[in-house]
């Protein structure tokens, strides 16, 4: 588990915007969980 | 389904999450049509974003592939299976790397890594309980 590469990843977000991760967890505390599949 | 059943577990539970200062993101693989539906269905009320091509679950370590296809017919797979079932959850359509194992990070700012589960098996999920308790000793 690297944070630091994680956190440099953009992913597009179901409300239609572009996240850049690691400001997710910028400056509060955030539980990431990978699904396997939206199935 | 198991993913359903963790995506409902932490609903559940978000108003303890937010009440301790932090929020929730799912990173799934798949593709939006899916997200959406997903997030309707179950009424996620935290943040989902889709990791088409992978890259955020091989930054985080998170494993899948034959390793995954191995462990989908074990005897606490199969168990897991009943557990989500009878707890209202049903397999919907699977998208892309389905075989792709789950995982649960708590990550504070700095890039600080409070808390980390690996998924052993599908049906396997971070007990919840281990997650507030990694928030509270934040």
């Amino acid at each position: 588990m690297n944070p630091t590469l994680l956190g440099d990843i953009e992913l597009a977000g179901v409300d239609g915007e572009q996240h850049r991760l690691g400001r997710l967890w910028a400056d509060k505390p955030m539980v990431v969980v990978f699904l396997r599949h939206f199935g | 389904m198991f993913c359903r059943e963790h995506a409902a577990q932490l609903r559940d539970v978000y108003s303890d999450i937010t009440a301790s200062g932090a929020d929730v993101v799912a990173i799934g693989t798949g593709n939006m049509m899916y997200a959406k539906s997903f997030v309707d269905d179950e009424k996620v009320p935290f943040m989902v974003v889709v990791d088409e091509d992978g890259s955020a679950a091989e930054a985080a370590s998170v494993t899948g592939g034959a390793k995954a296809l191995l462990k989908l017919f074990t005897p606490s797979v199969l168990s897991a299976g009943k557990r989500a079932r009878k707890a209202g959850h049903s397999q919907h359509k699977l998208g892309a790397r389905s075989m792709q194992l789950g995982a649960t990070f708590v990550i504070a700012p700095g890039n600080k890594v409070l808390y980390q589960h690996l998924d052993s098996d599908v049906g396997d999920h971070a007990p919840l309980a281990d997650v507030l308790a990694a928030l509270k000793s934040n």
